[in-house]
């Protein structure tokens, strides 16, 4: 099985590039290959710190996890491990670079970081390229599946009036998360070739929500977006921040296109 | 749509704090004979502008999401940060989270995570000291806070409106503040008005209110008088002072006696806030 993968994000306007707090896994453009391919992209918590750190622990973890024989609890686990790992690192990078925790930032490191996860495991039979997925979600970045120009599915909001600004997250601290074990969502299907699957984060999933129940075929344009280069995304983005037409937040949107039907190459009659 | 303006660095919005400094915060605070009112003013302003702080803090800094001012009203009405900021009338949050006169520890019990209690220090940095001194020419803070919050909007026309906050025992001595009070709540951007609330630090012994909507179980007339002043509740504020708990109508206002207003301060909304966060 192969997928080509298209990367496109944006920091919230007014923000440094650095300050940027989604995360993607794969987190560059390319094809990929594999008889199972993961993907995930993950929205940290403008409140909270160090939120872009844990949304890129989760989405790397989900890459690499046995879902197989793994539970949620063991996912979380291994991501508070890594977590531990990291902020260890970040603490004593900070005393080694002289810039100790301040008193304003000593509450948001114990209460911790916070992210939504999603996660997109496509799974593939070799003869025809097709195949099945699986996706896992906690939060509001959503998953959409679109066949022929067509939305087909969608993952885990189903329309523009279920976002607000409370969701849900996955937090860095255990003592958090009993809402959110209970708040995971999983879902199925199977996949066609040349199906396209978008992974984004919440600003531009409502979007486009809002546009499919509209009528206005959002996917077209995303189609076209996707395959230019990064400036022409981030004018098209400005404008409809601009417009109110999406809300200024970090834009995540990770699409995978899949192959189509390889041509027939049986003898003709 | 009012109150809906996006709050960043890019389109800042302001809190401007007044704190009454007169004479008479020296009387008793409450039934509770060791602390003044001062003691209680100064405790509410630290803590307020703490908050405000905290919830603009990321790792290594604190976004300019608000500009800060601080009225004090007493002996003089002026500017009232100290130290390094002193004199100025409006800073930008970060200058005044850098820049507390100092930080104390005080403890407060906490969860120690296996469902038991455990005593915990946090850090609670001071920025102003209680003062009690002169009258309480309030009107004059009043028309002083307009001016100020004029410039603002003019130079923010269309930002979040400003929020001014009034810490007082309710008993001016410049006269009737009603007028410069309306005049100040009229103060608008084009996202909505000004919003005013009032903390109202009083010697009686009634228990403390928070957000009223009526002015009938009050306890004085100060506080009538600091309940009428003060900002109705927006919408979108009476909805989260609704799920903090409190019964709220239309006539709802930003007003306290004997409490603070910190939880509104939970509320701004600057961004995804975890439901899961407490």
């Amino acid at each position: 099985m192969e997928a080509l993968l298209t990367l496109l994000r944006l920091q919230k306007a007014g923000n440094a590039e650095a300050e940027y707090e989604d995360a993607s896994c794969p987190d560059e453009n390319g094809r990929r290959e594999g008889a199972e391919l993961r993907f995930a992209i993950a929205d940290g918590a403008s409140e909270g710190m160090l939120s872009g750190a844990w949304a890129r622990v989760l989405v790397e973890l989900h890459c690499r996890f046995d879902w197989m024989g793994g539970s949620v609890e063991q996912f979380l686990e291994s991501a508070y491990g890594d977590w531990q790992s990291f902020t260890s690192e970040y603490l004593r990078g900070r005393e080694t670079r002289n810039s100790p925790v301040q008193w304003y930032e000593e509450p948001g490191f114990e209460v911790g970081a916070f992210s939504t996860l999603l996660g997109l495991t496509l799974t593939g039979r070799s003869q025809d390229r097709s195949g099945a997925w699986t996706a896992v979600a906690v939060g509001d970045s959503c998953l959409f599946q679109v066949r022929g120009g067509a939305l087909l599915r969608k993952f885990p909001l189903e329309q523009s009036a279920d976002f607000n600004n409370r969701p849900v997250l996955l937090a860095s601290k255990p003592a958090h998360n009993g809402q959110a074990i209970g708040a995971v969502r999983r879902m199925s299907g199977t996949f066609e070739p040349g199906d396209v699957f978008y992974l984004m984060t919440d600003a531009l999933a409502r979007w486009a929500l809002g546009e499919d129940e509209e009528g206005r075929n959002p996917w077209t344009v995303l189609r076209d977006h996707a395959t230019r280069d990064g400036p022409a995304f981030g004018a098209w983005i400005a404008a409809l921040r601009n417009d109110r037409e999406l809300r200024n937040d970090d834009v995540t949107v990770l699409r995978i296109d899949l192959p189509g039907r390889e041509p027939d190459r049986s003898p003709s009659a | 749509m009012s109150y809906t303006a996006e709050i960043s660095r890019k389109n800042p919005s302001c809190f401007l704090f007044l704190i009454d400094r007169s004479g008479s915060m020296a009387d008793p605070f409450g039934e509770d004979s060791k602390k003044r009112k001062a003691d209680q003013v100064s405790d509410v302003i630290n803590r307020l502008l703490q908050n405000l702080i905290i919830k603009c803090a990321k790792q290594e800094g604190v976004r300019d999401y608000y500009h800060i001012g601080v009225i004090g009203y007493g002996m003089q009405v002026g500017p009232a940060f100290a130290g390094a900021l002193a004199g100025k009338d409006l800073v930008p949050i970060s200058e005044v989270a850098n820049t507390p006169a100092r930080i104390e520890t005080r403890s407060k019990k906490g969860d120690d995570g296996a469902g038991g209690v455990t005593d915990q220090t946090v850090k609670f940095p001071i920025w102003f000291d209680p003062v009690a001194h002169g009258g309480t020419p309030m009107c004059k803070a009043l028309t002083q806070a307009q001016s100020m919050m004029q410039g603002w909007t003019s130079e923010h026309p269309h930002g979040f409106p400003p929020v001014v906050i009034n810490i007082s025992d309710g008993e001016p001595t410049d006269g009737d503040p009603s007028a410069p009070a309306e005049s100040l709540t009229q103060i608008s951007s084009s996202d909505g008005n000004l919003l005013f609330f009032n903390v109202h630090i009083s010697s009686h012994a009634a228990s403390s209110v928070l957000f009223p909507d009526n002015d009938e179980t009050l306890p004085d007339d100060h506080a009538r008088l600091l309940f009428n002043m003060s900002s109705r509740l927006p919408e979108f504020l009476r909805t989260f002072v609704q799920q903090e708990g409190i019964a709220v109508s239309e006539n709802t206002r930003g007003f306290a006696f004997q409490a603070d207003l910190v939880t509104l301060i939970k509320f701004l909304d600057i961004g995804t806030r975890p439901s899961n966060m407490r």
